[in-house]
């Protein structure tokens, strides 16, 4: 059975970032909420977002833009340690996946495309902990009406 | 002393729910107070993405163990041979005690 292309390209930036940032746990297609008490941090969450399609770039072809999210969380025993973890996971994160192109038929290089941060309240967290969520899409190419990787 | 005075010292005189702890305005001494700790857990709302579940302390302390002390940010709490920055406080409308917001390293 085929490969979606939307898959392919989820999977070959969970290799990527696995590959770039040993040492940080990595989940994909998580649900539930990240426990910032009891977690081993820092962790990295990838979720795949939007979905969009042009079928007139190109005859026979539609050029999809794929989004996709990656969300970080640190925790410190400080509230400065939390801001210059977020900053230096993210630059991380950005490092990895900016720019770079998977070796798979049809996908093009992902592009960063902003991202929010965040220091959870004293009154939400005791320790000091937070997150970011960095916004990334890449473009893939497929035959028209055959969304799957070569 | 008022109903709510009374019940406050109560409550926090009573050994299941109050406990012993000490207050100070760094660099000045430790000053000795009853407190009552809140330990809540809940779910944060996050950036679009999945959300964050932690925890977080809170005391209240009454404000006639610590007075003329008003607790601020960057005030200290020892609670069990461990030191808490006081990050937040605010003092209940009859002024009768303060609640802190505590952090954890």
């Amino acid at each position: 059975m085929p490969t979606p292309i939307r898959e392919a390209a989820l999977a070959a930036i969970v290799d990527r970032l696995t590959t770039e940032l040993s040492g940080v746990v990595l989940e994909r297609a998580r649900r539930a909420p990240v426990d910032t008490d009891k977690e081993v941090l820092p962790r990295l969450v990838l979720t795949g977002t939007d979905w969009e399609a042009d079928e007139t770039a190109e005859p026979g072809s539609t050029h999809y833009t794929l989004g996709f999210v990656v969300a970080g969380y640190v925790r410190d025993t400080t509230d400065l340690g939390v801001e210059q973890g977020l900053s230096e996971l993210h630059a991380l994160v950005v490092a990895a996946l900016a720019g770079w192109t998977p070796e798979i038929d049809g996908l093009g290089e992902a592009a960063e495309q902003g991202a929010e941060f965040r220091l959870y309240d004293t009154d939400e967290s005791a320790k000091p902990a937070g997150e970011f969520l960095a916004r990334f899409s890449m473009l893939a190419i497929a035959p028209l009406g055959s969304p799957y990787a070569a | 002393m008022s109903a709510f005075a009374n019940m406050l010292v109560a409550v926090h005189a009573d050994t299941n729910i109050g406990t012993a702890a000490d207050f100070r305005h760094p660099p000045g001494p430790w000053v000795p107070a009853r407190v009552v700790l809140a330990r809540p857990t809940d779910t944060i709302g996050g950036l679009g993405g999945l959300g964050t579940r932690a925890g977080s302390l809170a005391a209240t302390v009454l404000a006639g163990d610590i007075a003329p002390l008003e607790p601020q940010r960057g005030d200290e709490l020892l609670l069990n041979g461990t030191v808490h920055r006081i990050e937040d406080s605010e003092r209940d409308p009859l002024g009768l005690s303060w609640r802190l917001v505590l952090a954890e390293g």
